[in-house]
């Protein structure tokens, strides 16, 4: 490995300077700060998850709602959650393999009747109370980063598509 | 493997964060700096563990990180260039005298901390008595006297 020797510039002083190198990282430090302050931006709409007003989306289904995570983290806790109107038998919610590829359940709340596994993924059977509504809360916990497509699907309704980005 | 994974994301994660931050904030630490060190070391920590707590899983990170380390000091070695990025290069704040104010303000260094360099390391009193100040790539301020 040779030494390179710096130069002795005109002012008598040995050093190597690369100003011009010095300018342009300046200017590149500038420019990542903007860009600390726009990750910052997105952490507060919830691009990156853990809450923020993008973090969930709702899906509408017509005996009910369902809010999933359209960003999530890796590990993190999260909750799923879904309000079902009371109409006939208890309700039940399908969840394709694709969920469970990417996510850990950890607890259903209130805990389902029955769970079966079937071509569409798995179904929950809940018991309600007629004329009241049926709040579930499933918790969550992404155990694999990335693009998460899967299926969700309330009672004998057509199967929705949700997509859930799990950061790193 | 995750853990390998983990720990190299951290550390260039790390890297590229404490580098485009600004040099000021890795040599002329002051309380705040030392407090947010702290906190960054505290946020780092369960990132780099996940929820393995074993001894195994941090001798694979310890390696992990020294062996990142080495690498990289091989790299910058044989590639001038990745050396200059990753570490900078000194600056000149004051020549011959003359008091280079773009370089100040751009490198974020007022004339009290020059003083203070010059104070601590030749006991001068004023700023004529310099006559080189000079930020170096690890962020400390050297001073040549006239």
């Amino acid at each position: 490995m040779p030494l390179n020797e710096p130069q002795v510039r005109s002012d008598g002083l040995q050093v190597e300077e690369h100003r011009q190198f010095q300018e342009a990282f300046w200017s590149a430090e500038r420019l990542a700060w903007l860009g600390f302050a726009g990750v910052l931006v997105l952490v507060i709409f919830g691009v990156t998850g853990s809450g923020g007003i993008f973090s969930k989306q709702a899906i509408r289904f017509q005996e009910g709602t369902a809010e999933f995570p359209r960003f999530s983290r890796w590990e993190a806790p999260e909750a799923i959650t879904a309000l079902l109107s009371a109409r006939g038998p208890g309700p039940k919610v399908t969840i394709s393999q694709e969920f469970f590829r990417s996510f850990r359940v950890e607890a259903i709340h209130p805990t389902p009747v029955s769970a079966e596994a079937g071509d569409h993924g798995t179904t929950y059977h809940f018991r309600s109370v007629p004329g009241q509504d049926v709040l579930l809360t499933l918790n969550v916990r992404p155990h694999r980063p990335g693009i998460a497509d899967y299926r969700v699907g309330v009672n004998r309704e057509p199967v929705q598509t949700v997509r859930t980005v799990v950061w790193p | 493997m995750e853990s390998v994974a983990r720990g190299a994301a951290i550390y260039f994660i790390l890297l590229i964060v404490l580098r485009l931050s600004g040099r000021r904030t890795v040599a002329q630490m002051t309380t705040f700096d030392f407090v947010l060190l702290l906190i960054i070391a505290e946020t780092t920590q369960q990132a780099l563990l996940g929820e393995d707590f074993s001894i195994t899983n941090a001798t694979v990170l310890i390696l992990t990180l020294f062996g990142l380390d080495i690498l990289l000091s091989y790299v910058k070695q044989s590639m001038p260039k990745v050396a200059l990025l990753l570490d900078g290069t000194p600056t000149v704040l004051i020549a011959e005298g003359n008091i280079d104010t773009h370089a100040l303000k751009r490198a974020r260094v007022d004339l009290e901390e020059v003083l203070a360099a010059a104070r601590e390391q030749h006991g001068l009193a004023r700023l004529d008595q310099i006559k080189f100040a000079i930020l170096e790539a690890d962020g400390g301020i050297s001073i040549i006297p006239q």
